[in-house]
């Protein structure tokens, strides 16, 4: 990846990993009624810990507060965490860690010092604060500006770099003002089931809302419409494709346009609640050879943008085969990219792995070392034996408050075989709720 | 509208909007900790709760410490019909 993006292989980085980048992104961007109201920002932001697994010997991960001391050794013993960590003097759990950077004097002198000329920072996506943290530090910026990345993250944009492209769209529309938004809700649902609207530079997962039929979509009109048809809307209107497989799939455009796949994912449901992402994927060589080929177009329509960097797509298998090859791009690194490096060196051949979130409701915040023991010989140990190997810890007590609070754990559950990864996941998040005390 | 008709009101969208029966709704549980309410679900409940207490809300007005408990909500829909020159 250092060549791709800078030409250099010896190269050292310094990860800035600014989760949710798309909130900048779409800062004076319209919004759907109600969709800045739901946010977990304290949790989020403490994802940054993700990329201290991504870190090569050299490297330096920026991080808002130094990791649990259990945790470091954990990583350290199994060789995951290669990397040094450096963290920011002023940490506020509302603020992303480029945020906090750009207001700790100590951090930014100590970032200066690095400056030998092939030092790059590396963010998860270019916005205005990453632009301002490498004129703060003068280490240049392992990618594209602010402007080009936000341009093609929007997914007005992903729409019309499909029907450019030729790739096989999703029935829907585009909305650029809320007046337009009625006819398409209305022609999108005369073709039958249900319809999504998103926006277009929502963050993925939210800034969206599913409608069921026109006593839906009247209600959604009404509460949009009030804005004046002229006011800007920025939205996809698509058809919801049932019992779809969700797959994502990552690829690298490197600085000169060269486009390299790099690894497919998919959902893991059961009973249609989600469980994670497993790998590796099976898929017919048909949807493989799909898959690639629009790797291609869409990595060459990205670099004739300007961008160069990691790029994740959405995808949907249909039931009947079909493949829908882009519903979103990512034009920034995914959670993917925070798992390649343990793909590398824990997940051999014939090893099926699921990434998967623990979400859990607590009344105290706990450390490293209690969910060690609650996990107890499930935690992976890199003998091989099959566990759960913890790859964010910052997580789960960072909504930390007094009467309770919801926690995240980010873990790699490995195994044999696709049976058994999914009972390692089961057994540690049942072990990991009894420590919670949490019976739901 | 009276506080223990909200709260039956609110009850009935949450159910419907969380696609599961939801029990009788305590002041102090929080929408998303508790109720496990999303963004998604958010937008759905505003949409719903138009309907059923026949108010019209103002979506981008609302701010997160509306949404914070059942409490909070149902004052807000309370406040609401106050000034509402329907109530």
């Amino acid at each position: 990846m250092k060549h791709d993006l800078t030409g250099d292989s010896a190269a050292r980085f310094v990860f800035v990993n600014n989760f949710e980048v798309e909130r900048s992104w779409a800062v004076g961007e319209p919004k759907l009624p109600g969709a800045d109201i739901s946010f977990a920002g304290a949790t989020v932001n403490r994802m940054e810990e993700l990329g201290v697994l991504l870190a090569d010997e050299g490297d330096i991960v920026l991080l808002k507060a130094e990791l649990d001391p259990d945790f470091a050794a954990y990583l350290a013993g199994l060789g995951a965490a290669a990397g040094r960590t450096v963290s920011v003097e002023n940490h506020d759990p509302q603020r992303m860690v480029t945020e906090d950077a750009l207001v700790s004097p100590r951090l930014l002198e100590r970032l200066r010092s690095l400056d030998d000329g092939r030092t790059y920072l590396m963010p998860l996506g270019v916005s205005a604060a990453e632009e301002e943290l490498a004129k703060a530090t003068g280490l240049p910026l392992a990618g594209p500006s602010a402007a080009t990345c936000k341009a093609v993250n929007g997914k007005i944009f992903s729409r019309r770099l499909v029907a450019e492209t030729g790739l096989r769209d999703v029935p829907g529309r585009i909305c650029r003002t809320v007046g337009e938004l009625r006819g398409a809700l209305t022609g999108q649902l005369a073709l039958g089931g249900r319809v999504v609207v998103k926006e277009s530079l929502g963050v993925s997962g939210r800034g969206m809302v599913r409608v069921e039929d026109g006593r839906g979509a009247e209600r959604l009109l009404r509460l949009i419409e009030r804005r004046g048809a002229e006011a800007p809307a920025n939205l996809v209107v698509e058809s919801w494709i049932e019992h779809a497989q969700d797959l994502n799939y990552q690829f690298v455009v490197s600085r000169t346009g060269d486009v390299r796949f790099e690894t497919v994912k998919a959902a893991v449901l059961r009973d249609g609640v989600h469980q994670g992402h497993r790998f590796p994927v099976e898929l017919p060589s048909a949807v493989v050879g799909e898959l690639h080929e629009a790797t291609r177009r869409i990595g060459r329509a990205l670099h004739a943008e300007g961008y160069f960097g990691m790029v994740g797509v959405d995808a949907m298998l249909g039931r009947d085969g079909t493949l829908y090859p882009c519903l979103e791009i990512n034009a920034r690194f995914n959670m993917s990219t925070y798992q390649s490096r343990i793909a590398e060196r824990f997940i051999p051949e014939g090893t099926h792995a699921i990434a998967a979130t623990f979400g859990l409701r607590l009344t105290r915040a706990h450390t490293f070392a209690e969910v060690a023991r609650a996990l107890g010989d499930l935690l992976l140990d890199g003998t091989g034996r099959p566990g759960v190997l913890i790859n964010n810890f910052a997580t789960l007590n960072a909504a930390a408050e007094q009467g309770g609070f919801h926690g995240r754990l980010y873990a790699i559950c490995l195994a044999g075989s696709a049976d058994a990864v999914l009972a390692v996941r089961d057994e540690a998040e049942r072990r990991l709720h009894e420590m919670a005390g949490d019976r739901s | 509208m009276e506080r223990t008709e909200i709260l039956v009101q609110l009850q009935r969208s949450l159910s419907e909007v969380l696609n599961r029966e939801v029990p009788e709704l305590r002041e102090d549980a929080r929408l998303f900790e508790d109720l496990a309410l999303d963004s998604t679900s958010v937008i759905e409940l505003l949409m719903s709760l138009e309907d059923t207490v026949g108010l019209e809300i103002d979506p981008d007005e609302l701010g997160p410490e509306v949404f914070r408990t059942v409490g909070t909500l149902v004052d807000y829909v309370q406040a609401a019909f106050a000034t509402s020159p329907a109530a």
